[in-house]
């Protein structure tokens, strides 16, 4: 019993797992917020100076005397536009640093976890929905980073220092304003919770939406000759509709904290100016500092929000990287990792394996990723034996767990139960990469990537001479097409140019150039017209001669001469012989041989 | 998921939009964005209305205040109690008159957006397949989610900030200006300064910055696609660190990218906020000047002045960004609307050409003399062909491949038009049928069976929406899939997205089989039905085949002896000729 399943401790974390990302830069932002407090420092400053000279003119109405009172105000008012560009450029320069650096990390850590995880996670996950996530979605943490969490965090600062400021100006203006502090953030906490499920379902319905549409898109042909096309229409623009729908719900939440943070800071900011002018009248007004401290409140009790405000101008675009945040939190979560166990084999010059392969009481079962439900067992209790130099075959029905052997092999999944053992050592105490490295595997479809031929081998290896490749291409098969169009033939997206007999061989080429202790094909021409087989059949017995094979194909002709071939069924061994000995047996076995006989000649 | 096969894109030049727009082209762009909200103006008045009250009642909290103190310092009386409850009221109202600008505003744009969606499918719809080649199906999925969503910017964040940009200010530039004109002067330089100027100088910037980011992420999603699709490849064979590698380098490009749209910002962004604090200044400066020399302005009036031109900004300074943002609008709306304009290949008849009656005799199928190319100034890949198929009849279509076989079988369902000459379907010509009527007597079934992500049950009922359980199983034993699908973990209720790798693909060519069964055309189109078969399966389908379809005309193109040995006819297809021959094995 496989316990790894589901165990989401916490769940995509949304905000908070944001902020403690954005502790691999920390120095970056608290620099950022520094300098932020010292810009508006700069502000109340000139504030400051302007209400003072507004009072001492009002008082003395003494104009002439101006620049001599005030000779340090007029130098600082000349310099101030320059600092403030300075440090702005400064600040977002400081805080585009810290939300790259973040974002590059998290796009790394992402595609690595992809790396480590059984391959059952990318097989039942769509393709395009990832690249989503670690593209577009990691570029929405931008403005998450650069803007919206320093300024989330300047404003939670900067209330407090204006709050000090406003302490020695009028108390009473500073306790009104003070008031309005935990009410912002508790708003946007309130939101927060309240809103949880609702983002979630906002999120589903995104990525469903363009899932919908590119499943519609890509069977659109289809839908039109089956004149399915109008229903489908119909259904998708329901999906639309539900969709927008959703946003608006999403998005009257989010505006409803603005809503409540707007009225709070304009609210209490108008209270305190009335307050703060009510105590006055046209006597004690002209009492020295009353005139510049009046206009200090009125000017400064609106900055008391600012941060707030713009805080608020973030939120549309900060709540898209939390949205963002939890597809690519999903993944770094997903969790059937594949098991780290202790004490792992080292091996070297001195201890090299040798390509015994043992199965041993080998149970195992694929997981439902979605649900915690146990999918029926693919494998029961197997043994069997592959030794070294020999090729052996696998047949069976579909479902019969032919596949999934090659994948315990290569250690795409864990076994629940047995031990599978490589010349007796246990295949999870092998370092993977020692172990994928005696392993070559062809598959029924070879993935080509985007590039040329050579490219395409050297994934392999990075150092391989022409030579080398060249050599592995004749053994392939694939001598006329190199002859033709080089090694630097472009084979297009996804290997569009070559039919799918080139994309096969370029596979086994592949395998070939990975120098391996054991081939497996799986199915390798499943997908191949009659022709192509056979002369891939040729290149497979060719390249097998003498190493340690397995082969798995439904086509029973492909296997007859393989020195031992292994019936499944409902993941057990039933037969087990070569080709006469199981027509000899006349089980399984001969039945499909007879029965493929049928169709051969029809 | 194998998104390679069954990719589909439009004519490359629709998707070309890459390279720079003429300004004619953007403005033309712009009006049809406008026409677009005119049936919801209302709404958006709305949006613009509360906008202004919102931003003038925020600066009336300031300027009321100013002149509450100004009026202690002796300067005019006013009603302190008024004065005082206006500042308080303004205060609150603030909040729910800019909650309600918000929610108008992109109240008209999601639902334009939902209609555009709606219309960008129902033209692909129609211009399907005869307007598409096969390849990136990426970039729609591209256009109904980012490039729509760039729209939203244009809908909900540019519309109406323009128009309050334009109004708040000139409000406050005349309330400053009563006090003395040259106050309105400065004030109108300050706010065209930030709310014109700068957005029109990072707009230009912005363009070709903006453009090289985009290229590069297209890039960049192409490799990661790739690296996801051949991840079994790549950690077989150890390549994960060269890949995490080139992510890395992927990173760092993107983030040099935007590096120089974010000074861009940077730069646009200090420049406003400076001309501000300057602005104020210079107000400052020659309003002492004026308080020093005339007799009718004195400090108190000053002090309303500095504080309303001070809190004005709010307005200009939202409409910074919009230069950048509107680049990236313009760009996308061009991509959708060139699509939206596409004309589809085939249309229905006119009402007087219209043959609206039920087909009796589907299977009688004549080509007069027909020519076709696929675009002018190609040469002709059909020449004066005249066929005559009877009913029931089994027909094999061969010759070399690219020479028009696949074409002649979609001729016959029209998705082209015949240059010259004519298809006749029950002696009716095919034009003169409504495209559904004459569809629904076709079934074709080809080498690619696109499996929906849905459950198998559903993905066969795609053939008929209404089919019942009971006809989905008879037609999955006809087509011989009966046994597999109840090998599925859930049966005919599996999920296709779920199992993966599990469908082999005879297995799903098979299912493409029942799909097709359970249509029950008269006209059955078999286009290369065996090619990605190996030996067994197609053996296994060709039986189904010539079984099941005993008694329907039948059309079967492909280029494998074995799979056409079995038709009454055999026509062979080369050089734009057909040659007829019931014997060519």
């Amino acid at each position: 019993m496989k316990n790894k399943i589901n165990n989401k401790k916490g769940g995509p974390g949304g905000i908070l797992r944001l902020f403690k990302l954005a502790s691999k830069a920390q120095r970056y932002f608290v620099s950022a917020i520094i300098l932020m407090i010292a810009k508006m420092g700069i502000t109340i400053v000139f504030i400051t100076f302007i209400a003072g000279i507004l009072e001492y003119l009002f008082l003395t109405s003494d104009f002439s005397s101006l620049f001599s009172v005030f000779t340090y105000e007029f130098v600082f008012f000349l310099f101030t536009p320059l600092i403030q560009i300075s440090l702005t450029v400064f600040i977002r320069k400081l805080t585009f640093f810290a939300s790259s650096h973040i974002r590059t990390h998290l796009r790394y850590a992402l595609f690595k976890q992809l790396l480590e995880l059984e391959i059952g996670y990318i097989e039942n996950s769509s393709t395009a929905t990832i690249v989503n996530n670690s593209i577009e979605g990691i570029e929405a943490l931008e403005i998450f980073y650069a803007d919206f969490l320093p300024q989330l965090f300047y404003s939670m600062l900067m209330p407090l220092i204006l709050f000090v400021y406003f302490l020695s100006i009028n108390v009473s203006v500073a306790v009104i304003l003070v008031l309005g502090f935990p009410l912002i953030p508790a708003s946007i906490m309130i939101v927060q919770i309240r809103g949880k499920s609702l983002m979630k379902s906002y999120w589903d319905n995104y990525s469903d939406v363009g899932a919908k549409f590119l499943d519609n898109l890509q069977g659109l042909n289809t839908l039109k000759e089956t004149g399915m096309d109008e229903i489908r229409e119909n259904e998708l623009s329901q999906e639309f509709w539900k969709f927008r729908n959703i946003t608006m719900k999403v998005l009257q939440m989010q505006l409803k904290s603005i809503l409540y943070m707007d009225s709070i800071a304009y609210g209490l900011a108008g209270i305190a100016i009335v307050v703060g002018i009510s105590q006055f009248n046209s006597i004690n007004i002209a009492e020295p500092h009353v005139i510049s401290n009046l206009i200090i409140i009125i000017l400064l009790s609106v900055e008391f929000f600012l941060p707030l405000r713009k805080l608020g101008g973030f939120f549309h675009a900060g709540m898209n990287g939390i949205t963002a945040s939890h597809g690519i939190f999903e993944i770094l979560d997903a969790n059937p990792n594949l098991k780290q166990y202790p004490n792992q084999i080292h091996f070297d010059r001195t201890l090299q394996l040798n390509a015994n392969i043992q199965f041993k009481n080998v149970s195992f079962s694929f997981k439902n990723l979605n649900n915690s439900t146990e999918n029926k067992p693919i494998l029961r209790k197997m043994n069997f034996q592959i030794k070294h130099g020999e090729s052996v075959a696998l047949i069976g029905d579909s479902g019969s767990g032919k596949s999934t052997i090659a994948n315990l092999i290569t250690r795409f999944y864990d076994i629940d139960e047995g031990i599978i053992e490589f010349d007796g050592y246990d295949i999870s105490k092998i370092p993977l990469n020692y172990l994928r490295k005696q392993i070559s595997y062809v598959g029924a479809s070879t993935y080509i990537f985007t590039g040329t031929i050579k490219d395409n081998l050297k994934i392999v290896n990075l150092d391989l001479s022409d030579e080398e490749i060249e050599n592995a291409c004749d053994l392939a098969g694939l001598r006329m097409l190199i002859k033709l169009k080089g090694l630097d033939y472009d084979v297009g997206e996804w290997g569009s140019k070559l039919s799918g007999g080139e994309k096969q061989r370029l596979g086994i080429a592949r395998a070939i150039l990975h120098r391996p202790l054991i081939y497996i094909f799986d199915e390798a021409t499943s997908n191949i017209d009659v022709e192509s087989e056979k002369k891939i059949w040729e290149s497979i017995n060719m390249i097998a001669k003498g190493k340690t094979t397995l082969i798995i194909s439904h086509r029973l002709v492909n296997i007859q001469k393989a020195q031992k071939i292994l019936v499944l069924k409902d993941g057990q061994i039933v037969e087990k012989g070569n080709h006469e000995e199981l027509i000899n047996l006349d089980g399984y076995y001969k039945k499909g041989i007879q029965e493929q006989e049928i169709f051969e000649k029809y | 998921m194998d998104i390679s096969k069954h990719d589909v894109v439009l004519d490359e030049n629709i998707l070309q939009t890459n390279s720079e727009i003429h300004i004619n082209t953007k403005l033309k762009i712009l009006k049809r964005l406008f026409q677009m909200v005119a049936p919801i103006k209302k709404t958006m008045f709305k949006c613009v209305m509360f906008g202004i009250l919102g931003h003038l009642s925020s600066i009336f909290i300031l300027s009321l205040s100013a002149m509450m103190v100004a009026s202690l310092m002796g300067y005019k009386t006013f009603n302190f109690i008024y004065l005082g409850l206006a500042v308080i009221i303004f205060g609150f109202l603030r909040g729910i008159l800019h909650f309600k600008e918000q929610y108008n505003g992109h109240d008209v744009a999601f639902r334009l957006l939902a209609l555009i969606r709606n219309k960008i499918f129902h033209k692909l719809r129609n211009l399907a397949p005869a307007k598409m080649a096969t390849k990136k199906s990426g970039d729609f999925v591209q256009m109904i989610q980012s490039d729509v969503e760039s729209i939203e910017t244009f809908f909900a964040h540019t519309i109406a900030p323009v128009i309050i940009g334009v109004v708040v200010p000139i409000i406050v530039v005349i309330i400053v200006g009563s006090y003395w004109i040259f106050f309105a002067v400065i004030l109108i330089i300050a706010q065209l300064m930030i709310g014109f100027v700068l957005p029109f100088f990072s707009y230009n910037y912005g363009k070709n910055v903006g453009r090289t980011y985009r290229a590069n992420l297209s890039k960049i999603n192409i490799h990661t696609l790739d690296s996801l699709q051949g991840l079994k490849d790549i950690i077989l064979y150890n390549h994960g660190d060269v890949i995490l590698d080139q992510i890395n380098q992927n990173s760092r490009s993107i983030i040099q990218n935007k590096g120089k749209i974010r000074k861009n910002q940077n730069t646009t962004m200090s420049f406003a906020e400076s001309s501000l604090i300057i602005s104020t200044l210079v107000i400052f400066f020659i309003g002492l000047y004026h308080a020093s020399n005339s007799p009718n302005f004195s400090i108190p009036q000053l002090i309303i002045v500095v504080v309303t031109s001070y809190s004005s900004f709010g307005p200009v300074f939202s409409l910074i960004p919009l230069g950048g943002h509107l680049n990236n609008t313009i760009a996308a709306a061009n991509r959708i609307f060139s699509l939206l304009d596409e004309v589809p290949s085939v249309k229905d008849p006119s009402k007087e050409d219209l043959v609206n009656i039920p087909i009796k005799n589907p299977g009688k199928i004549e080509l007069n003399s027909i020519n076709f190319r696929y675009h002018e100034g190609q040469k002709e890949l059909l020449s004066n062909i005249s066929l005559n198929i009877q009913t029931g009849s089994k027909i094999a279509l061969i010759g070399p491949s690219g020479c028009g076989k696949s074409t002649l079988l979609r001729l016959i369902m029209r998705y082209w038009d015949v240059d010259s000459g004519k298809i006749k379907m029950d002696k009716v010509n095919i034009r003169n049928y409504s495209l559904q009527n004459l569809r629904s007597n076709i079934a074709i079934f080809s080498q690619d069976t696109y499996m929906f992500n849905t459950t198998i049950k559903e993905n066969i009922r795609i053939g008929k929406y209404n089919a019942s359980d009971d006809e989905i199983i008879l037609v999955a034993k006809q087509a011989n899939i009966h046994n597999f699908i109840l090998s599925l973990p859930n049966g005919y209720d599996s999920k296709v997205g779920e199992l993966g790798g599990k469908i082999s693909s005879g297995e799903k060519q098979r299912i493409g089989m029942a799909r097709t069964l359970i249509q029950k055309r008269e006209v059955i189109l078999l286009d290369e039905p065996t090619s990605n078969l190996d030996f067994l399966n197609e053996k296994v389908l060709l039986k189904t085949i010539y079984d099941i379809f005993s008694k329907k005309t039948v059309l079967i193109v492909s280029h494998r002896p074995s799979t056409i040995r079995d038709s009454d006819q055999v026509w062979m297809l080369k050089n734009k000729h057909v040659m007829v021959s019931t014997d060519v094995y």
